[in-house]
């Protein structure tokens, strides 16, 4: 799954722990969902989404297999 | 089975040195173990096999307090649900490597006992045995993990 979550952390001038902390998950896990390596809960999805103030498939984008 | 010591505020291991301990741990106790059983009558032998326990167990106190150790050993609670993920692949990898040392280890056995090859027959070889499955059981995890991630995965 593809996401804009750096894009909109590096925005704000967060740090991945900073990020991290905001949603309550560790550095490395933002670090995994930045990087593509895990795809986030429904529950973390909709938590990133409300942070950002966005709708979350303008964040998270499933390209066509 | 599993611990974990927080660090309070000490830096954690990077994943290299979590790596490299854990595999000297691994390596370490079953070749002291060993060299204790095979020539119990020699000093130097004897020197040399609790030499390799002890730098097994120098190499596993410190894993104790490191970060990847804190994902496949902390309360479940605590963890967020990408370090849930990895502790189940730690652990289901480790549970089959298990499994795979323990068949070997009864096959061994029912060789050894047939063509008359070392078996443990005593209360102290037996003690080994046991230590040596337990450092397996703990360490097993966390070396496994420590090969699943990132070489910056513990960087703060």
């Amino acid at each position: 799954m593809e996401n804009r979550v750096r894009e909109l952390r590096t925005q704000r001038a967060w740090s991945q722990a900073e990020l991290g902390e905001r949603l309550a998950v560790s550095r490395q896990a933002v670090n995994a969902i930045e990087n593509g390596k895990h795809d986030p809960s429904l529950s973390l999805a909709f938590r990133i989404a409300r942070l950002f103030d966005q709708p979350v498939e303008t964040i998270f984008d499933q390209p066509p297999p | 089975m599993l611990f974990y010591r927080s660090h309070r505020g000490l830096r954690g291991l990077s994943v290299a040195t979590v790596r490299t301990l854990s595999a000297t741990s691994l390596a370490a106790y079953p070749a002291g173990a060993l060299l204790l059983a095979l020539s119990p009558d020699g000093l130097g032998a004897s020197l040399a096999g609790y030499g390799l326990i002890l730098l097994a167990l120098a190499a596993w106190a410190p894993l104790l307090r490191s970060s990847v150790q804190r994902i496949v050993a902390e309360d479940t609670k605590v963890l967020d649900e990408y370090e849930l993920g990895l502790r189940g692949r730690a652990l289901g990898a480790s549970y089959a490597a298990f499994a795979a040392l323990s068949l070997l280890l009864v096959l061994y056995a029912a060789i050894a006992s047939d063509k008359g090859f070392w078996l443990p027959d005593s209360y102290d070889e037996y003690n080994g045995v046991f230590w040596g499955l337990f450092l397996y059981a703990s360490v097993l995890p966390t070396a496994l993990l420590s090969w699943m991630v990132e070489p910056t995965f513990a960087d703060e």
